[in-house]
């Protein structure tokens, strides 16, 4: 494109910053102090987070290209009048139901929860994107046409702002049941490491517990604050006219 | 005749719940290269579904629309009511996402956006965006992304219809400038008597429901029109009588 790119301004103030800043090291405060109350391994304990957080990233990752490409190639046309209904039906598919069939085909593995972390992140994102695609106001796709935007310029330029509000809606939400899957499927399938582990290998230690629950939620804020609640601000003034 | 763009038999029908509604039946008309052409009619007369048409924004319609063979769709630019800039985009790359699309060398488009930037005061707002514009600036990129990529036909949809009085009377000077200097074939709908006399060479009014062609007039009138003057005043109370029989 051109010489003026959008300004992206996530943080009207320095306060502002300065404030995030300080939120983001919330979580490694509490780590600290959580970790020497329960007489545990600090690094042990931020492997664990570390184990879990990759693993929600990756398949966030994956989540988001699938849903932004599955919600471009459905948002209007034939296809869209068959498959919206079909994508409706499987988004309700209980996943956890199924997760005793995918241990078993491919054992406690990172595979396993990666896998039921995209069936659960990917729909509210998914239909985010959709719904704000399918909402575009008619008169930017028609200049869009005549300004003659094909392929690539025309998902690069034209639809990839458009849906931007979505995916960052979508990914609040998807993250959001994300997390309640991750410690979920972690603790079904077993796995060696993750939160998933550490809240098993404590079920019996109700402060330990609390406290970890409690830890979760300082970095869930934490990352609301310093990432998502920003770039939804951005994001809706993108497409404000 | 040196046509640009020609009409043959077009009708659009389209459905409205259970019935078929037709928009325009049976348009047949010719426009001339470098033609000022106006399309006048009340509302529901169609006279925007004709210009979707000639401009391929609609495709489901029969008859026929005939380009001349030089002319190709990266020839056409469209002004629309209401503006259709991109939120995201700057003015600057509002003006120049056409030429963009085009796959124009950079030195082009710094020079073709620079141009239209110049043309329409708009130099200081480059970097701003949409939102931050009044109106009448909104449509002056509008119309500056139109005109970048040197179109050979510009359609103009009830292009100042969005816009107060005076702003729009800056902007139909402005238009008459660009198209006396560079005489680019410019194609509008209008439902302003006035407006139409002011600008157009020639008129063709369409009558309501279904949208027909009435009638084409061609306006003598010489540049610039005094919209006072007595000949302006007969011309309007012509028009006014096809318009409303």
């Amino acid at each position: 494109m051109a010489a003026h790119r959008h300004r992206v301004t996530i943080y009207p103030t320095k306060i502002h910053l300065v404030a995030t800043f300080f939120v983001m090291l919330l979580p490694f405060v509490f780590l600290i102090v959580f970790a020497g109350i329960a007489h545990l391994a600090v690094g042990t304990l931020f492997l664990e987070l570390v184990a879990s957080v990759s693993r929600l990233a990756v398949a966030y990752g994956i989540a988001v290209v699938l849903a932004w490409v599955g919600a471009i190639s459905f948002y209007r046309g034939k296809l869209a009048s068959v498959a919206l209904p079909v994508f409706d039906v499987l988004q309700s598919f209980p996943t956890f139901a199924a997760l005793p069939i995918a241990t078993h085909l491919w054992g406690r593995s990172d595979t396993t929860v990666i896998l039921f972390l995209i069936i659960t992140v990917i729909w509210p994102i998914f239909f985010s994107i959709l719904s704000n695609v399918r909402l575009m106001k008619h008169d930017w796709e028609e200049s869009a046409e005549i300004v003659g935007l094909k392929g690539f310029d025309y998902l690069r330029l034209f639809v990839l702002p458009v849906s931007i509000p979505g995916l960052i809606t979508g990914s609040i939400i998807g993250l959001g049941e994300g997390w309640e899957a991750l410690v979920a499927t972690e603790i079904i399938v077993r796995t060696n490491t993750g939160l998933g582990n550490f809240f098993q290998q404590y079920a019996q230690n109700t402060p330990i517990t609390s406290f970890g629950i409690l830890g979760l939620m300082v970095l869930i804020f934490s990352i609301n604050k310093l990432i998502w609640i920003p770039l939804l601000d951005w994001s809706h003034r993108l497409l404000e006219e | 005749m040196d046509t640009i763009i020609a009409l043959d038999s077009v009708t659009k029908t389209f459905r409205d719940g259970h019935k078929l509604v037709t928009a325009v039946e049976n348009i047949s008309l010719e426009i001339t290269r470098g033609e000022f052409f106006v399309f006048l009619g009340p509302s529901g007369s169609g006279k925007s579904t004709i210009l979707r048409i000639m401009s391929g924004l609609e495709k489901s319609y029969h008859g026929t629309v005939r380009l001349a063979s030089e002319v190709d769709r990266n020839d056409i630019s469209f002004v629309f009511q209401q503006f259709a800039l991109w939120p995201w985009l700057t003015v600057y790359d509002n003006i120049g996402i056409g030429l963009v699309a085009r796959h124009a060398p950079a030195s082009l488009v710094r020079e073709r956006v620079g141009r239209e930037l110049d043309r329409f005061g708009l130099a200081k707002f480059a970097r701003s965006f949409p939102r931050e514009l009044s109106g009448g600036m909104r449509q002056r990129v509008g119309i500056a992304r139109a005109l970048a990529t040197d179109p050979k036909i510009i359609f103009m949809d009830e292009a100042f219809s969005e816009l107060d009085s005076f702003t729009a009377a800056a902007l139909r000077r402005d238009i008459l400038k660009i198209w006396s200097q560079t005489k680019p074939t410019i194609i509008m709908v209008s439902h302003l008597i006035p407006e139409a006399i002011e600008l157009a060479d020639r008129i063709a009014v369409l009558t309501v429901h279904p949208g027909r062609l009435e009638k084409i007039v061609r306006n003598t009138l010489l540049r610039p029109r005094a919209k006072r003057s007595k000949e302006f005043f007969a011309l309007e109370d012509h028009l006014y009588s096809l318009v409303s029989p």
